[in-house]
């Protein structure tokens, strides 16, 4: 019996990781981009909550974007340390008035800011209440079809929101996610960022992570009509769609959140509509660089998941169609959690019973290859859209990936299974990733330009 | 698309080379341990394995036996392989169970000392007074029809150019060889049946009877006649042939002998010991069941009388 539930178990494994390696290997491509010369009117919405160390990067990632029809608000949510004041620093701030629809609730806005420099970009300062509830004072402020949020430590690629027009022209489209890059995987070449892997172990393992989860599963979830997350560093909606919605709900994972209630929508009343990621579309953020932050960053996120799954417990299979609900369920929540348990008991049942040690071994080994298999898919796959390591970063990543298999992976279902169970005891108790703040400006240049303005 | 055909191609083939061998070994795991084989669909009479043939001449031989001794195995494992469920809880080996190397010793010896170990059919023709047998002539029996014995005493057997009789229960015999593991009791399947029929005759030890009831009584002597009858006649049909039937645990009535009888089975065995010889009635030959503990004095002497 419990060896039926083992293989069966672990064949949905096998063939979700199976399609993981070869949707995304057989369908992507880099394509020759025929950007339409229509912009759509593009809003980004930046929530901030005492980001004083990161806000700047941000803020120059936005300031090189390549695009016009555009406008940024920044939501700054009652922070306590100077990010209103590093704003003001960059921006020029001036108070003024601007019209909201009134159609989300939120909290109260104490004042709103333009800048001086930058007309299109503005300060939206309220009252302390939580990102989603940031979010929804920036959507209803925000005047443009397009809505974009990014995190305040995002790092907005300049070609990103052409892309992002280009995948709304299908009318298909009403929500998108981007592609999010781990900034210290990169070093500054000249006016680029270049891919590098000369790194501590820890960020190479949520380098490696980050790529395959993106350009691999992320890409397979959109092939199949599966998204169930946009990340909530760089995520793209139509506003008119975020406010059926009726936007976000606070929670510990409003990215998440969001994601499952437009699937909700497109399960009922919006069939035929479509959820997609655009590889093409990315930005830079900085991952954790401790364990500690690394530690807690993914109970968060296990958190946010078990949130998810109780709240939509209902909808799925109901309001939500087939492939999100099966994918949800079966992958992310049978195979990414329920298994995880006894996963960390196998070794010890094997060892204190001694049975089934040959099973036990063919099992691990199918793992460990099909893992590093996923891997080397994820670096081929990766290069088609530029991402390219020079040949002795390459020499590296193969060498470590091995080691990310077979140790680092073992700390993510420590984290699944703990982050599971303290969500029942503790669900509010979470902090956000500490932010480092390295100065990664894209471009000294921009900086330098944005001071001689300022001082101008 | 065309563009990525090379790699995709290139990393399709390695994939499946390393990830395809991995997949066999699991399904073969599977097959072998977590999918139990099955009882045979087919039975040994479909796959023709006729009675063994074997009649040798054996007119010249200088002397002729009065009595020939029928040796009685069950299970033959290598003393490596022992596992605690084969010993007893005085931590003495099970009686059922004799290693290869005693067996490989006991075997060498009839070997040495150029005993004639007689087919079924030869023994046959002792018991009805058709045939002489040389002298020093013995018959090997296994009962139960035990993987381990086709594993480990069939390759001695057949080296030395011996034959020997396994009583087998017809409903035991599995559909499908797997892999020899001394963690399980396995049965044989078919297929080994059929590949060591050089060597072995298959008697009857019942379809489904090797069993007792709750108060201990062997179903041979529980069920009622016409029952016993019908499992008997199960496994002749299973076997092709009724040369020899043997009572599971050596259980048996005279209701059981009038079967045997009914059915035209030419000998039956038991587990008493003693010699053999053709007064002796042909449906209770005494066996010499060979007991772990025996050292090579006693087996010695249970051949030379």
């Amino acid at each position: 019996m419990m060896l039926t539930i083992t293989m069966t178990l672990f064949c949905l494994f096998i063939v979700f990781h199976t399609l993981y390696i070869f949707i995304p290997l057989y369908t992507s491509r880099a394509q020759k981009r025929d950007y339409p010369t229509k912009e759509k009117g593009i809003s980004i919405l930046i929530p901030a909550y005492n980001e004083t160390l990161v806000i700047e990067n941000c803020l120059m990632g936005i300031l090189h974007v390549n695009y016009t029809d555009l406008e940024i608000l920044f939501i700054n949510d009652g922070s306590t340390d100077d990010t209103l004041e590093t704003l003001h620093k960059h921006l020029n701030l001036a108070k003024t008035s601007r019209p909201k629809e009134g159609v989300l609730k939120h909290g109260e806005v104490r004042e709103v800011y333009q800048s001086e420099i930058y007309p299109y970009i503005w300060v939206v300062d309220k009252e302390n209440g939580g990102k989603a509830d940031a979010l929804n004072a920036g959507i209803d402020f925000a005047k443009n079809e397009i809505v974009i949020t990014l995190d305040a430590d995002s790092i907005l690629e300049p070609n990103s929101l052409n892309e992002m027009n280009l995948t709304f022209t299908d009318e298909s489209v009403v929500a998108a996610g981007g592609l999010v890059n781990i900034v210290q995987g990169f070093k500054r070449s000249g006016q680029k960022l270049i891919p590098c892997f000369k790194l501590p172990g820890l960020i190479r393992y949520q380098v490696v992570q980050y790529l395959s989860a993106f350009y691999l599963h992320k890409t397979t979830q959109s092939r199949i009509g599966s998204m169930t997350v946009i990340a909530g560093a760089f995520g793209a909606f139509r506003r008119n769609i975020l406010i059926q919605a009726k936007g976000y709900r606070k929670t510990v994972g409003e990215d998440m959140d969001i994601t499952l209630r437009i699937q909700e929508l497109i399960g009922t009343v919006l069939k035929g509509k479509r959820i997609v990621f655009v590889p093409e579309a990315f930005c830079y953020t900085e991952c954790p660089a401790s364990f500690k932050n690394l530690y807690r960053q993914r109970i968060r996120w296990q958190k946010a998941f078990i949130d998810c799954v109780i709240t939509y417990r209902k909808s799925f299979y109901r309001k939500m169609n087939f492939k999100v609900s099966t994918y949800l369920l079966v992958d992310s929540f049978l195979l990414g959690t329920v298994s995880a348990y006894p996963t960390l008991m196998v070794p010890i049942i094997v060892l204190a019973t001694m049975s089934h040690l040959k099973l036990s071994l063919i099992l691990l080994l199918m793992s460990i290859v099909l893992a590093i298999m996923q891997d080397i898919a994820t670096l081929l796959v990766s290069r088609r859209f530029g991402h390219f390591y020079s040949l002795r970063d390459f020499i590296t990543l193969i060498v470590f990936l091995p080691v990310e298999v077979i140790f680092y992976r073992i700390t993510g279902l420590f984290f699944v299974t703990i982050g599971t169970i303290l969500y029942f005891f503790d669900k509010d108790g979470w902090s956000r990733s500490e932010r480092i703040g390295e100065p990664i400006m894209l471009d000294i240049g921009v900086k330098a330009s944005v001071k001689d303005t300022l001082g101008g | 698309m065309k563009k990525y055909a090379v790699s995709n191609l290139l990393f399709t083939v390695f994939f499946l080379a390393i990830f395809g061998p991995l997949c066999y070994l699991l399904y073969d795991y599977v097959l072998n341990f977590a999918l139990p084989p099955v009882a045979a669909k087919q039975s040994l009479s479909d796959m023709n394995t006729a009675l063994l043939t074997v009649n040798r001449d054996f007119s010249s031989a200088p002397e002729y036996a009065d009595n020939v001794p029928v040796l009685m195995y069950h299970q033959i494992i290598p003393e490596s392989q022992l596992k605690k469920h084969h010993f007893t809880e005085d931590g003495d080996i099970n009686e059922m169970v004799l290693t290869l190397e005693e067996f490989t010793k006991q075997m060498d010896y009839l070997k040495d000392e150029n005993y004639t170990v007689l087919s079924l059919k030869e023994f046959e023709g002792f018991m009805t007074n058709q045939k002489k047998v040389p002298a020093k002539s013995v018959l090997i029996t296994f009962d139960d029809g035990f993987k381990n014995v086709f594993e480990f005493a069939y390759p001695v057997l057949k080296k030395h150019g011996f034959y020997a009789v396994d009583f087998i229960i017809t409903g035991l015999i599995t559909n499908r060889t797997v892999d020899y593991d001394s963690a399980f009791l396995q049965y044989a399947s078919i297929e080994e049946l059929k590949e060591a029929s050089d060597v072995f005759d298959y008697g009857n030890h019942t379809h489904s009877f090797h069993d007792r009831n709750d108060d201990g009584v062997s179903y041979v002597e529980a069920y009622d006649r016409a029952k016993v009858k019908e499992n008997l006649i199960k496994a002749n049909e299973w076997i092709g042939h009724s040369m020899a039937f043997a009572a599971p645990y050596g259980e048996y009535t005279t209701t059981t002998l009038d079967i045997l009888k009914e059915l035209n089975i030419k000998m039956g065995f038991t587990v008493e010991p003693g010699y053999v010889n053709p007064s002796q009635h042909i449906l209770e030959i005494p066996r010499y069941a060979i007991y772990p503990f025996y050292t090579v004095n006693d087996f010695e002497y249970i051949l030379e009388h």
